[in-house]
């Protein structure tokens, strides 16, 4: 309402009074909006807002989890993986803490191997994670020291035997001490061979001579 | 781990005892079991120490004199390598075979065991060279 | 200045001097005075969708789209949760690979974005449960209409048009990804705290020794002083908060998918901690995975046509 025409004009002008409503926009729109309040009818109870009413809202159930019923998948996957890479349980036995007869860090260990020769070497270290459970192996091959890590459950290693249990528990751990040239054990190879010998001999004369190995067990994964 | 100025072993019997990394080749990162590297021969071997076989090697001996630059093939790392199945290899040393510019062994007999890596990278005569691999 | 009278019902006659049709019946915007030929344009639609013969604009919601036609995926993704990782082996070769284990929980779809609507196609996921008392209530309307119960965790897939827009309440399983596709993996990264140049950016530091006193992992100098304006530049790489941002995973493998466990397992690592929330969708370097119901349903319109 800015710009106000003179207050009194004679209603008879048509054409003026239309052209001025034209142009004064709020003016019109104020004409085509104008409120009519309703005609009161009804009784004065209907005139009352309802109030308003805390409404519950409908809550749907929660659908089936099949979450909730695996709630450890890594596990249950692991199971599945050793049932089938590991079927007979040897490997899992022969490195698990609760089982005495176990393989045990100082012991010497052969690795056989599906692609390549058999590994030997005195074991330094057991890492148990599950599937990926491994163990280090230490040798000396052409005077060169070699360290290998295996996964025990890996469908490259054939089998885990022990070739020779150390005499008294490792206080360790992980015998890494055992790199150093004053507790190095050096080449474990005349060991190994001594053992294979003792097996094929007890195998060409007896095969049921396994008990008279003593200290020495096999342990062979079946694949 | 072999990189500029790593002191490594020739096991051949090119007549090289100890080598030096002047560059690793084809890559920007350091070199592994199999990588080609030039070197450059800082220790020559004597073959009147070197033990049995030294009559056989000295027909052959002196190949390379101390200070010759040449490439060279890693056979061995003290860094583990890991395998595809999980499996990891380390040695206690760094050691190299001295190859020519077109990739034949120059020395006729490795002392050492050397990666199966090699087979992978095409080194299949280094690898029937040496008197076993791991 | 004099108060004015209230004059309103002088300038115009009062209603029963003017009939309705000598008033115009609608505000025509842009018509102010006088006439036009013109068809009248009316109220332009949201987003800019049609440009009524104006020439087309390259900074534009349109113009966004179109630069984005050829990333988005053409099917939304999911929500899923890190459990961990361990390792496949493979029984023939023995090749051991390295993987996540991710586990869906309840994937809904709770709503859609359209183009009209909201300028861009995108599905919001929703996974878990919450219980009713722990969502405000406008949220419980928004899962109620939605006909999903309460889920806590909610999320959006942006997708390509309308036909990445799966049902409302439709849930989605791990079957919904193929084994041997590829699939981008975003979570939030762990958080590292208040780290140092060092750590946070890889900075060198300082030596150990050659006469060094008390300044090894510093940030050393933030800039050059009269040749750079004397000033640190904006975005200069400083300690402070490291970690708990979006990293995303591109192009990791599916190498297993368990629908009976809710199973997705992915090729590699996925960034962030044990129990969170990662966004899985199509890989958009890779070509869009190839569904079995999206080929028969093309088969169906082949035989169709043919």
């Amino acid at each position: 309402m800015a710009s106000l025409t003179p207050t009194l004009r004679p209603l008879a002008c048509w054409k003026s009074i239309l052209r001025h409503t034209r142009q004064q926009k709020a003016a019109t729109r104020s004409l085509t909006t104008f409120r009519k309040p309703k005609p009161f009818t009804g009784p004065i109870a209907d005139q009352v807002p309802t109030p308003h009413v805390n409404r519950k809202l409908k809550v749907l159930p929660p659908p089936p989890s099949v979450a909730a019923l695996y709630k450890e998948p890594i596990k249950d996957l692991t199971e599945d993986q050793i049932r089938v890479l590991d079927p007979t349980g040897a490997r899992t036995r022969l490195f698990s803490k609760t089982n005495t007869e176990a393989a045990k860090v100082g012991d010497v260990l052969l690795v056989r191997l599906k692609n390549g020769d058999p590994f030997a070497g005195v074991c330094i270290n057991i890492r148990r994670r599950g599937i990926d459970t491994g163990i280090l192996l230490r040798n000396e091959l052409t005077r060169v020291g070699v360290e290998m890590w295996f996964k025990i459950y890996s469908p490259n290693v054939e089998g885990v035997e022990v070739v020779q249990r150390r005499a008294k528990r490792a206080r360790r751990a992980r015998l890494t001490y055992m790199r150093k040239p004053k507790h190095d054990m050096g080449s474990v190879q005349s060991i190994v061979a001594a053992y294979q010998r003792t097996r094929v001999g007890a195998r060409t004369s007896n095969a049921n001579d396994e008990g008279k190995k003593g200290g020495k067990r096999k342990v062979k994964g079946k694949k | 781990m072999i990189q500029l100025k790593t002191m490594l072993n020739c096991i051949d019997n090119s007549g090289a005892a100890v080598v030096e990394c002047a560059k690793v080749l084809k890559m920007k990162r350091h070199a592994k079991i199999g990588d080609r590297i030039i070197v450059v021969v800082q220790k020559q071997r004597n073959f009147s120490e070197s033990g049995p076989g030294a009559s056989v090697s000295t027909s052959a001996a002196n190949k390379v004199r101390r200070g010759d630059i040449r490439h060279a093939v890693v056979v061995r790392t003290k860094k583990k390598l890991q395998r595809p199945d999980g499996s990891v290899v380390k040695f206690d040393d760094n050691a190299c075979v001295l190859i020519n510019k077109a990739g034949e062994p120059i020395g006729t007999r490795l002392n050492g065991v050397v990666g199966t890596e090699l087979r992978k990278m095409k080194w299949s005569k280094i690898l029937s060279l040496a008197p076993m691999h791991l | 200045m004099a108060p004015k009278l209230p004059t309103g019902w002088v300038h115009s006659p009062p209603t029963f001097l003017l009939p309705d049709a000598f008033l115009p019946l609608i505000t025509k915007r842009g018509v102010k005075y006088g006439w036009t030929t013109a068809p009248a344009r009316g109220k332009p639609a949201r987003f800019n969708q049609k440009t009524a013969g104006l020439p087309t604009l390259s900074q534009s919601p349109a113009a966004a789209l179109a630069r984005k036609d050829y990333t988005l995926p053409l099917r939304t993704g999911a929500l899923a949760i890190k459990k961990g990782m361990t390792a496949l082996y493979d029984p023939e070769t023995g090749i051991r690979t390295p993987c996540t284990v991710l586990q869906l929980d309840r994937v809904q779809v709770v709503a859609h974005k359209t183009r009209e609507k909201h300028g861009y196609f995108a599905v919001q996921i929703g996974s878990g449960w919450k219980h009713s008392s722990n969502v405000t209530r406008p949220l419980l309307g928004h899962f109620t209409g939605a006909g999903v119960s309460p889920k806590r965790y909610l999320a959006e897939f942006r997708v390509k048009d309308e036909s990445g827009l799966p049902q409302v309440g439709q849930s989605i399983g791990p079957e919904w990804f193929l084994e041997g596709q590829f699939v981008d993996a975003r979570a939030n990264s762990r958080g590292m705290g208040f780290a140092g140049g060092m750590k946070r950016w890889g900075f060198k530091g300082q030596p150990a020794s050659h006469g060094n006193s008390k300044t090894h992992r510093a940030m050393g100098s933030s800039g050059a002083s009269q040749g750079s304006g004397s000033r640190v530049h904006p975005g200069k790489k400083m300690p402070g908060r490291m970690g708990g941002e979006q990293v995303t995973v591109q192009n990791a493998k599916v190498l297993k998918v368990d629908k009976e466990k809710g199973l997705v397992i992915l090729n590699g690592s996925i960034a962030g901690p044990k129990g969170c929330v990662v966004k899985i969708q199509d890989a958009i370097m890779k070509p869009w995975p190839v569904v079995p119901g999206a080929v028969e349903g093309v088969k169906e319109k082949l035989e169709a046509t043919a």
